[in-house]
């Protein structure tokens, strides 16, 4: 199985450069650039574990990306946008941004896929997952943890659902004791009927 | 797979699997069997011989759920034994398991105010599954036995209980109190009352697990059932 892989398709060397050097510190991920859609040939990656898609948002590929996603395994395709006019096909993507959008952000957004359904071989949380956990322990919402660390609510669920998996606890009662014993939260944060 | 039946002497029961005893207990059976017969000593206790084997060989077998056999008993006698668990539960295993906790607690020199915690945490779930053991005895229980004894003195006939979502959360909760004390417990405490809570919350989780089916599989479809017929 090829690894994890993030392939950058944009005709700005500049924008290409910036965004593969921002997402640099992911671990274990390979960076592909490309200046056209037509350079990529898919199949050689159709098979990566997970490919993490960066294209231009404009809506001469849509067709052609719409084809594509069929063809390929678990991925993510994020549209990039130079201006808020473009006209742009929101279906073809999962999520659209301004290239402008700071290089923080590109990176938690990639560090976010990869850990999806990531488990490590120790069962450990992920500094993402204690975060997660540490909200769920003060009572927030999928809606407003998502808000929180400006994640999909869709990422929230999948994050949670990876807690629970590593933890063996499944209810957030429970999952509030692990929190407390672990000394994510503490119990003057708890309040009592936060159990219930 | 092992099955008793009515020949099987009464006390061979309970030296196959002394966790029968509570159960058996639980039909107002007493000991001194002596070498009588489960068919003999259910008569002697005027308890209905082949639904005490229906549970008792349930609570026994992991894999063993005659629907269709207990579907047949009257929902008085379900409604009966349902009561007679509860009793059980609210009297002896949750305080039980409430003392061993705080037991453990105590017994651990790190005892601070994270390990406090699970006790919060019992005493929440405790709470929970006591308010939903009251609402199906003052609720559903007596429904049932007027539906069945005086149909004509209900004056709405509309049930819409459906316990199997309480069921699974507190067989949820009960899961994750034992991994929470399994994986994080601290390392300094008395391991004869740690062993000793361990045990009582798997006997606990297993009694409580059947307990659930038969309300689930068995008492609400018969409810459902009489209701249709009645229509």
């Amino acid at each position: 199985m090829i690894g994890r892989t993030v392939i950058i398709v944009h005709p700005s060397e500049l924008v290409c450069r910036g965004l593969a050097s921002v997402l640099d510190g992911l671990k274990a991920v390979r960076i592909l650039c490309f200046s056209s859609f037509s350079e990529i040939r898919i199949s050689e990656h159709a098979a990566a574990h997970k490919l993490l898609l960066f294209v231009p948002a404009s809506c001469r590929y849509a067709d052609d990306l719409l084809e594509l996603r069929s063809r390929i395994g678990e991925h993510r395709l994020i549209g990039l946008f130079n201006d808020e006019q473009e006209i742009i096909r929101n279906e073809v993507f999962d999520e659209l941004l301004s290239i402008n959008t700071s290089g923080n952000d590109f990176l938690k957004l990639a560090e976010d896929f990869f850990e999806e359904g990531y488990t490590d071989q120790n069962d450990e949380l992920t500094n993402r997952e204690r975060e997660v956990l540490r909200l769920v322990a003060l009572g927030h919402s999928n809606k407003s943890i998502a808000e929180n660390l400006f994640i999909s609510t869709h990422t929230v669920i999948s994050h949670r659902k990876n807690i629970t998996e590593k933890l063996g606890i499944k209810s957030v009662p429970g999952l509030t004791v692990y929190a407390i014993i672990q000394k994510l939260v503490d119990t003057s944060d708890i309040s009592g009927d936060q159990l219930l | 797979m092992q099955e008793f039946t009515e020949n099987d002497k009464m006390v061979h029961l309970v030296q196959a699997n002394p966790n029968l005893l509570p159960v058996i207990h639980r039909f107002g059976i007493r000991l001194g069997f002596g070498n009588k017969s489960v068919a003999e000593v259910c008569a002697a206790w005027q308890v209905n011989p082949a639904f005490f084997l229906a549970i008792v060989n349930t609570f026994h077998n992991n894999h063993y759920f005659p629907e269709e056999e207990l579907l047949a008993f009257s929902p008085l006698l379900i409604v009966d034994y349902l009561k007679k668990t509860h009793a059980y539960y609210i009297g002896f295993s949750l305080p039980q398991i409430e003392e061993l906790i705080h037991r453990l607690l105590e017994s651990t020199p790190e005892q601070n105010n994270e390990m406090k915690m699970i006790e919060i945490f019992y005493l929440a779930y405790k709470k929970k599954l006591t308010e939903h053991i009251v609402e199906e005895e003052e609720q559903v229980f007596p429904f049932v036995e007027k539906l069945v004894r005086a149909p004509e003195t209900l004056t709405d006939r509309v049930f819409d209980f459906n316990f199997e979502k309480d069921h699974e959360h507190v067989d949820l909760e009960l899961d994750d109190l034992k991994n929470i004390i399994l994986k994080y417990m601290v390392p300094n405490y008395d391991e004869l009352v740690c062993n000793k809570l361990m045990e009582e919350i798997y006997r606990f989780e297993k009694d409580i697990h059947d307990h659930s089916r038969i309300e689930d599989a068995i008492l609400i479809p018969q409810v459902m059932h009489i209701l249709k017929a009645g229509k």
